[in-house]
C-alpha cells in the first residue's frame, strides 16, 4: 500500500468530524455512567422485567424470521418469476419505513378492527395490539428484513453446480439443500441472523405504536430507556442503555468483515 | 451385443439446439469429442437429468428413465448415472472421505458402512491418507482422483465423464488418464467421456461419437475415423487435409475451386483426405509422376515439438497442409509468403462417398 495519494486537509478534517460525530454520544454515556451503582441499577425488578422481556421478545421475533425468511431468500434467490423484485422491495421495505408508521400500519392490519385483526379476533378470539405477541410481530417486522437480504445474497453466493453435484450422486433436493447448500450459507446465514436479532433487540417504533407500554407484556428495554429518561431515571436509563450498546459491540466484533460484505 | 445405453436427445441450450442419438454397450468407453460449444457438456447434463429434453428417450439396461413421449421422468437422484464434472465440484466443506461417502449415505447406507466402503475406494485409488483432508488441499490429479472416486462409489450404470482432465497439466494428464483406465476396468456400467483432445479419446475410448453444432456428425471406431473422418473438424483432429468434391470417375472437383485426380473413381459427392506427408513441395516444376501438381503461396510454418518437421499450411485454390523435413524446410526456404510446387500422388488421395 505504498505511494497512496493522502487526502486533502479538507477532507480529512470532515472525516474526523465525522468519526467524532459518531464517537462522542458513547463517550457521554460512558462519562455519565453510574458505575458504582451500575449493577444495583441493573438488579431492579423493573429492569430485570425488561431485560427478560427483550431477551424473549427478540428471541422469538428472530425465530420468526428465520422461520418464514428463509423459505422467502431461498425463493427469491433460486425461483425466478415474474414480479420477484416488487416481491424483493416489498420485503425490504420496512428497512426504509419509518418504524412509527410500521407499528401504525400494523395495527391497521392486525387490530381488533383491522384488516385481519377483526377475522382474528372474531374467528379465534385472538388480540394481537398491546400483547407480547404484539411486541414480538413489531419486533419481526421491521428486522426480518435484514435476515431476508442477507440470506439472499448467502444462497446465491452458492455455487448451483454443488447442488447438481449432490442430486447426481443420489441426494433429493432437500438433501442436497441440507448437506450442501444450507453448510456453505451458513457462515452467511449466522451473519444475517445475527443481525436480525440485533435489529429486533433494539426495535422502539413499531412496538410502541402497535404493542404499547405496558410493563412486563410490551415494555422492552428501548422502551423501557425512553420511559426512564422521561421520568428522570436517567442512572437506569444509561445502565441499560449499556447493555444495549454491549451487545451492539458484540455483534460488531462478531460479524467483523461480514458486516458489509452480507449485506 | 446388447446395448445397455439407448438414448435419443433432443434439447435446446441458450440458441444451440442439440439432437444427438447415442448408444453403448455393457462396459463400452464412449468417447465424444467436439468443439467448444458443440453441445457436449449438455448432453452429459441431459443423460443425467440435469437438463430438460425437448423431445427423446433415454433407456439405461432396459429402464426407460427419461421418456418425453408419455412424460416420464426420473430425477436425477434417482438415476443409476454419476457424474464427473469438468470442475470435480467437490464439496468443499466436506473431507476427502465424506465426499467419497456422499453418494452412498443419499443412497441410504448407513454412515458406518459408507465410511467404511469410502475407505476401501480411497486406499484402491491410493488415497487413504488424504481422507481427512478438505478438497482445497488437494493437488489437480489427487482431487481428480477423488471426484472419480466419487461417482464410482454408487456403482453407476452409466458414468460421464465432463473433461476430467481438463484442469490438470500434461504431465498430470497422462497419470491421471493411467489412472482412469486402470479405475475403470472394473467398471461395469457405460462410461461416456467428453473430451476435445483427440489423443485422450483415441487413447481411452472404444467407441466415438463427433459432435459438431449440436449433431453428430460421426460415430465408428477410433480407426474408422482415422481413416475416414467424415468432416473438417474430424480430419483436423486425425491430422488429415480434408476437401468436399464431387467426383466425376478419377476426377474430383473440388468445392473451393480446382480438381483433384484420384486412382479409385467415384462419382457423386466424395469427401477427399490426403495425408500431410503425402504432399509434397518443391522450389520447381517437379518431374516425376504426380498428377496434381499446382503453385501455391505458404501460409505458415509451424515446427513440431522435435523440431525435425514441419507443417506447412498452403494458400490457394487446394489449401492443403504439407509436412516436411525441417531440412527440406531450410532447403526451400519456406517461409510465409513463399511460392512452391505443390504436388499429390493419385494414389495418395483417398476419397470415398460423402
Amino acid at each position: 500500500m505504498t505511494g497512496r495519494v493522502r487526502p486533502g486537509w479538507g477532507v480529512l478534517a470532515l472525516a474526523t468530524l465525522a468519526v467524532l460525530f459518531f464517537v462522542a454520544p458513547l463517550l457521554g454515556l460512558l462519562a455519565r455512567a453510574p458505575w458504582s451503582e451500575l449493577g444495583q441499577a441493573l438488579a431492579s425488578p423493573e429492569v430485570r422485567t425488561a431485560l427478560r422481556l427483550s431477551a424473549v421478545c427478540s428471541g422469538a421475533a428472530t425465530l420468526l424470521s428465520v422461520v418464514l425468511g428463509l423459505p422467502l431468500a431461498w425463493v427469491l434467490a433460486r425461483h425466478p418469476f415474474p414480479g420477484r423484485s416488487a416481491v424483493r422491495a416489498l420485503a425490504t421495505l420496512p428497512m426504509i419505513l419509518p418504524p412509527v408508521v410500521g407499528g401504525a400500519a400494523l395495527l391497521l392490519a392486525f387490530g381488533r378492527r383491522g384488516l385481519i385483526g377483526q377475522g382474528l379476533y372474531a374467528a379465534f378470539g385472538i388480540r394481537l395490539p398491546f400483547t407480547i405477541w404484539g411486541a414480538i410481530l413489531a419486533e419481526t417486522f421491521v428486522a426480518m428484513p435484514f435476515l431476508v437480504i442477507t440470506a439472499e445474497a448467502a444462497f446465491r453466493a452458492v455455487d448451483q453446480r454443488y447442488e447438481e453435484a449432490a442430486r447426481s450422486l443420489g441426494a433429493g433436493p432437500w438433501t442436497a439443500f441440507r448437506r450442501v447448500t444450507l453448510p456453505l450459507a451458513a457462515p452467511a446465514l449466522g451473519a444475517g441472523t445475527v443481525l436480525c436479532w440485533a435489529r429486533a433487540l433494539g426495535e422502539f417504533g413499531a412496538t410502541i405504536t402497535f404493542a404499547g407500554n405496558f410493563p412486563g407484556r410490551t415494555q422492552t428495554v428501548p422502551l423501557q430507556i425512553y420511559l426512564l429518561i422521561e421520568s428522570g431515571g436517567f442512572d437506569q436509563a444509561i445502565a441499560l442503555s449499556l447493555v444495549l450498546v454491549g451487545v451492539s459491540l458484540a455483534v460488531l466484533v462478531l460479524l467483523r468483515d461480514r458486516w458489509t460484505s452480507a449485506l | 451385443m446388447t446395448l445397455a445405453l439407448q438414448a435419443e436427445v433432443d434439447t435446446v441450450v441458450g440458441q444451440r439446439q442439440v439432437r444427438a442419438s447415442v448408444e453403448a454397450a455393457s462396459g463400452e468407453i464412449v468417447g465424444i469429442l467436439g468443439p467448444n460449444g458443440a453441445g457436449k457438456t449438455t448432453l452429459l447434463r441431459t443423460l443425467a437429468g440435469l437438463h430438460p429434453m425437448r423431445r427423446g428417450r433415454i433407456v439405461l439396461e432396459g429402464e426407460v428413465l427419461e421418456d418425453t413421449a408419455d412424460g416420464r421422468w426420473t430425477p436425477p437422484e434417482r438415476r443409476p448415472v454419476a457424474v464427473v464434472f469438468q470442475h470435480l465440484l467437490l464439496f468443499p466443506h466436506l473431507s476427502v472421505l465424506d465426499n467419497v461417502a456422499f453418494g452412498l449415505r443419499s443412497r441410504g447406507s448407513a454412515l458406518g458402512a459408507a465410511k467404511r466402503q469410502a475407505i476401501e475406494l480411497l486406499t484402491a485409488a491410493g488415497l487413504d491418507d488424504r481422507a481427512a483432508s478438505r478438497p482445497a488441499q488437494l493437488s489437480g490429479g489427487e482431487a481428480q482422483r477423488v471426484a472419480l472416486a466419487r461417482a464410482l462409489a454408487t456403482d453407476p450404470r452409466l458414468l460421464l465423464l465432463d473433461e476430467p482432465f481438463g484442469s490438470l497439466d500434461a504431465q498430470a494428464r497422462l497419470v491421471a488418464r493411467r489412472h482412469l483406465t486402470e479405475q475403470l476396468r472394473s467398471h461395469r456400467g457405460v462410461t461416456l467421456l467428453v473430451t476435445h483432445d483427440p489423443v485422450e479419446a483415441m487413447a481411452v475410448a472404444d467407441r466415438l461419437i463427433i459432435l459438431e453444432e449440436g449433431l453428430v456428425v460421426q460415430a465408428g471406431t477410433p480407426d474408422e475415423i482415422r481413416d475416414r473422418p467424415r468432416s473438417r473438424y474430424a480430419a483436423d483432429l486425425v491430422g488429415l487435409n480434408f476437401v468436399r468434391g464431387r467426383g466425376d470417375g478419377t476426377r474430383v472437383v473440388v468445392a473451393g475451386g480446382g480438381s483433384l485426380v484420384t486412382a479409385d473413381p467415384q462419382d457423386g459427392d466424395v469427401l477427399v483426405v490426403v495425408h500431410p506427408r503425402a504432399v509434397t513441395l518443391s522450389g520447381h516444376q517437379p518431374q516425376g509422376s504426380a498428377r496434381n501438381v499446382w503453385v501455391a503461396t505458404v501460409e505458415s510454418v509451424d515446427l513440431d515439438l522435435d523440431g525435425d518437421r514441419a507443417r506447412v499450411r498452403t494458400m490457394g485454390a487446394m489449401p492443403l497442409v504439407a509436412e516436411v523435413t525441417t531440412a527440406a524446410m531450410r532447403e526451400l526456404e519456406l517461409s510465409p509468403g513463399a511460392e512452391v510446387w505443390v504436388s499429390v500422388k493419385a494414389t495418395e488421395i483417398q476419397s470415398y462417398r460423402a
